[in-house]
């Protein structure tokens, strides 16, 4: 029978690896662009790590079925933050269609479902069960990728391999205790009236202990260092509110503990783990006698043979490098989507870190890279919209008011208007990074930023005869920055711009 | 192998950190976000709001104000600038996240970095936790005005 499968190995443009969401969405711009390339996989379908994850079933990221705007436009990715940024009706705000009502978090199956769907939708299509496994690059700087179905040669290449990677720290004996990724396939229920110890006090281990709530007889969260949710912090990166019962359990007295302690050994006996620890906040050493363990220390992007070629990583080997458009910052043609696009950090204004470790953030880099690869590898440039200069300032505070890139991804990716004799232009969504520490004609990109007192205010960078200056904004009520004072304000910023 | 030697980082060698037990040192890695740079990255920009406490774990770095490099000290003393690196052990950013304001001057990676990196609002808890490091900071910060010359 012949291989009806897309993309046989052969010669590409382009090769992207990967459908999870990432991949997925880096190939709709992409195509959209018109650029073209092959999209393969090692897993049967799409959906990525949605196809296993997470553990207890409902994802941490909201998609609310009823926002303030119509569902589909734009301005709602604000409000769903897992489905694919796309710009046909037809296949927007899709994970709300496969859910079924009862919660505003969706169940893993309807993310997963829903990202068939797109893929099928949008067409979307790849070579699946097609599994990367070599790297080579030629003198010419052409790529060869192996792969179980043969080999790949390509300019450039996108790896959207997800970071599921199981990763621990250096603790003599966790390397006997299962990791996060190694009890997926394990029945809750054999958790029953145990006394379990979990290493790690970040969302997957906040996860798990959530989910053992109504099974394990005692839990016991243990890092060094102590909890600061996403409610204190700000940040979305932080173990969020949805998690946090274990935390109010332990406040509580009501069999759970969460403790800082660096962990000197974990030793296994007859009768399960002792975990030996000292405590970072006092009360000395400490040692732990439980039935289990469970290692939630993070995980690592599947990098495969990319160091041997070149690529540099960072975080405890766990993250490429990147430049601010999510290149490889040692081996360039190599680029990075999804979950590992948080190796590039972003300008960390007040703190904010990039939002690229879940959907929410990441799928609006991959639309910004998809038109950089087109940019600087096939001279392929989007038609930028010709604006009224006299509506520049309002188009820019109801940008701020309500873009969805915006305010996934604050402080980070911004919208940016350039000035030119008199006319302006839309550049559309910016990287901030590249903005600020690039020269170019004189322009204005505006974000949204969280102060350290919680305070949410737009921020315009002005760029006038090659220097960037900030400006901060004030707050609004109900975000809403269209108000007279910041027209005014603006106004007398962007004065004269573009000479 | 271009592995950054993250995975070995010996805090307890900085001397910002070198009073710490193992279990603080553990506990203050959890604390900071590692960061890289690639020569020429900008890491703290002149005027901007928001900027952080970093900690150089490899690397170097210019210091610089309006674009000149200019050693710190001598903006205090007066005396004429002189360029003036950062290297593995310093920390910069402080200034403007204890005054509250927008930072004064750009730091510029001159080689491939590595870094520690806390977010500003965060230093006023971190050190009242862990006040030996407010005393090697004060103790750096007091070097820094008595002798300029001797901390480059």
């Amino acid at each position: 029978m012949s291989d009806k499968r897309p993309f046989p190995p052969g010669d590409y443009p382009l090769v992207v690896v990967g459908t999870g969401p990432g991949g997925l969405q880096v190939s709709y711009g992409l195509r959209r662009l018109g650029i073209e390339h092959a999209l393969i996989s090692k897993d049967a379908g799409p959906g990525g790590m949605f196809r296993r994850f997470p553990m207890f079933g409902r994802l941490i990221t909201c998609s609310r079925p009823r926002a303030i705007v119509d569902c589909g436009c734009p301005a709602y990715f604000r409000y769903d933050w897992n489905s694919m940024v796309t710009d046909e009706p037809a296949h927007q705000a899709l994970v709300t269609e496969f859910m079924d009502g009862d919660n505003y978090f969706p169940a893993r199956e309807e993310m997963e479902r829903s990202l068939a769907a797109f893929a099928d939708r949008a067409g979307v299509n790849a070579r699946y069960d097609c599994t990367w496994e070599s790297t080579l690059r030629e003198d010419d700087g052409t790529f060869v990728l192996g792969t179980s179905d043969g080999e790949y040669r390509t300019k450039v290449l996108v790896f959207a391999v997800g970071m599921i990677e199981p990763w621990r720290p250096p603790t003599p004996g966790i390397e006997d205790v299962p990791h996060y990724v190694d009890i997926a396939e394990r029945e809750v229920d054999s958790f029953a009236g145990k006394r379990v110890f979990i290493i790690g006090k970040r969302n997957s281990g906040f996860e798990i202990a959530d989910g053992l709530l109504p099974h394990a007889c005692q839990l016991i969260l243990g890092s060094p260092h102590g909890v600061r949710p996403s409610i204190a912090t700000g940040f979305p990166t932080p173990p969020r509110a949805r998690y946090l019962q274990p935390l109010e359990d332990a406040l509580f007295g009501g069999g759970t503990f969460v403790v800082n302690v660096a962990l000197e050994r974990i030793e296994r006996n007859a009768d399960g783990y002792r975990v030996h620890a000292e405590g970072t906040t006092g009360l000395g050493k400490v040692v732990f006698d439980v039935d289990e363990v469970i290692a939630c220390t993070g995980f690592a992007t599947g990098l495969g043979d990319l160091r041997e070629l070149g690529v540099q990583t960072f975080y405890k080997d766990r993250l490429p490098t990147q430049t601010p458009y999510w290149e490889s910052a040692t081996v360039p043609g190599i680029y990075f989507a999804g979950t590992a696009s948080q190796g590039q950090a972003g300008m960390r204004k007040h703190g904010w870190p990039s939002h690229s470790a879940s959907v929410g953030g990441f799928r609006f880099n991959a639309m910004v890279q998809a038109r950089h690869i087109a940019s600087s590898h096939f001279g392929i440039e989007v038609p930028r919209r010709t604006l009224d200069p006299a509506t520049v300032v309002d188009y820019l505070l109801e940008q701020a008011t309500s873009d969805a890139a915006i305010w996934s991804q604050q402080s980070n990716l911004a919208r940016q208007v350039t000035f030119d004799n008199g006319s302006a232009r839309d550049d559309g969504i910016a990287v901030l990074l590249d903005f600020v520490d690039s020269s170019g004609p004189d322009a204005v990109a505006i974000t949204v930023e969280t102060t350290a007192d919680g305070t949410l205010q737009p921020c315009a960078y002005v760029r006038r005869d090659g220097d960037v200056a900030e400006h901060e904004f004030g707050p609004a009520w109900m975000n809403d920055f269209r108000i007279e004072e910041n027209q005014k304000r603006l106004t007398e910023l962007l004065a004269g711009l573009g000479g | 192998m271009n592995r950054l030697p993250t995975a070995d980082i010996d805090l307890a060698a900085l001397t910002l950190f070198s009073e710490l037990t193992s279990a603080e040192l553990d506990a203050i890695t959890q604390e900071f976000e590692e960061e890289h740079a690639q020569p020429g990255t900008r890491l703290q920009r002149e005027g901007f709001a928001g900027s952080g406490f970093n900690v150089i774990i490899s690397g170097e770095a210019d210091w610089l104000v309006a674009g000149q490099r200019v050693d710190r000290s001598a903006t205090v003393f007066g005396l004429p600038p002189k360029p003036v690196t950062l290297r593995r052990g310093d920390w910069f950013g402080e200034l403007s996240v204890l005054f509250g304001e927008p930072s004064i001057s750009d730091v510029v990676a001159l080689t491939p970095m590595h870094l520690l990196v806390l977010p500003g609002h965060e230093l006023e808890g971190f050190l009242y936790r862990y006040p030996k490091v407010m005393f090697q900071l004060l103790k750096g910060q007091s070097r820094r005005l008595r002798d300029p010359e001797r901390w480059k």
